[in-house]
């Protein structure tokens, strides 16, 4: 379980977020969502005062802190993870 | 519910000395940290006891991050698990200095606003594990507040009365049980699927829990299993943690100790 893996993850934006040219990434399953926040905020070019949150099942967000490998075990379907994506709070 | 042991878990605190970065002159603030809250939560009040005392003093409650013992104290974690988590030795003070520095990169500096959002997230997630969060979704956005003000304000029979909505079973079995597992000098927790009972229709027990997300085969008498500062028998069944030893979140938080 430890062993790192690839993990197929599908954003799809919401509200006005940018929309990204590529939306399918392979993240190592023991990268964060703090660090995926950074690296899609420096595709997109986000100016520093703007926010990003990453959504699952337009539910609820993940913490900074979840894994790729924890967000695969608990929420993938079809073996990848989709995330939505929006610069204002979507869901609560 | 077993009121006794969510009463005991929500009453326990842990004994705090704080202190300013290069400020020796000024004196330690004590304190009894409530083990279920957030840094974000009490740090307000902290604060503002230094600058009571001292009007010279200049805190930004936006830019000051936490440490002890050399180690970063993330704010958005209940208090109790970073304490568990850091191997204090329970019943010593904790020794928390109040940085003024700059932050190492990647440490977020969280306000109570950002802060109650970040526990709805988590109080989401943990509903959607057990199922698909039909019960949060179905409450008032005025029960989430309440939630959020009986943790800032310390009011376990406020809190219980709404908690006790996403811990009812009497319809329906959770799908599945929201527990994280921690290691020490692990960065990250551990979480996946897990069924309140087996194919076979037992309960399963917190032990076999860990085992399978760790991927061990058993766990060993050297190690010990911690929340909320108590060692937790590794045959405690899945289902009662889940609705008698969760914080706030309704996440169960274990920390896996390796005693060496």
């Amino acid at each position: 379980m430890s062993e790192v893996k690839k993990v197929q993850v599908h954003l799809q934006a919401v509200a006005n977020a940018p929309i990204l040219k590529h939306k399918t990434f392979n993240v190592d399953s023991n990268r964060d969502i703090a660090w995926f926040t950074l690296t899609i905020r420096k595709i997109m070019n986000l100016p520093a005062d703007q926010n990003l949150f990453f959504y699952i099942s337009q539910t609820f967000a993940p913490s900074p802190d979840h894994t790729f490998g924890v967000l695969r075990d608990c929420y993938a379907v079809k073996d990848c993870v989709n995330l939505q994506y929006s610069t204002t709070h979507a869901w609560g | 519910m077993d009121y006794e042991v969510c009463r005991k878990v929500w009453d326990s605190q842990i004994a705090a000395q704080i202190t300013i970065q290069n400020r020796d002159e000024i004196l330690p603030f004590y304190t009894m940290l409530p083990r279920f809250s957030y840094f974000s939560v009490v740090l307000q009040d902290i604060l503002q006891f230094f600058t009571s005392r001292d009007n010279e003093l200049n805190l930004d409650g936006e830019k000051i991050w936490l440490e002890s013992k050399g180690v970063p104290l993330k704010m958005y974690i209940p208090i109790g698990v970073i304490f568990d988590l850091n191997n204090e030795v329970e019943g010593d003070t904790w020794h928390i200095v109040i940085k003024t520095s700059n932050a190492p990169s990647g440490y977020r500096t969280i306000n109570r606003e950002t802060m109650e959002q970040i526990y709805l997230q988590n109080l989401k997630e943990a509903d959607f594990l057990k199922r698909k969060a039909e019960t949060i979704q179905n409450m008032q956005i005025d029960e989430h507040r309440m939630l959020w003000d009986s943790i800032c304000n310390n009011h376990f029979d406020d809190f219980w009365g709404i908690n006790k909505k996403l811990m009812d079973t009497s319809d329906k079995m959770f799908d599945s049980i929201p527990l994280r597992v921690y290691e020490r000098n692990r960065p990250a927790f551990k979480q996946t699927l897990l069924n309140p009972r087996n194919d076979s229709g037992e309960l399963v027990t917190v032990g076999h829990a860990i085992c399978q997300l760790l991927a061990i085969s058993e766990i060993l008498p050297t190690s010990t299993l911690i929340s909320h500062g108590i060692r937790i028998p590794a045959e405690t069944p899945l289902i009662y943690a889940a609705k008698n030893l969760t914080y706030p979140d309704n996440f169960v938080h274990i920390c896996v100790l390796k005693n060496d």
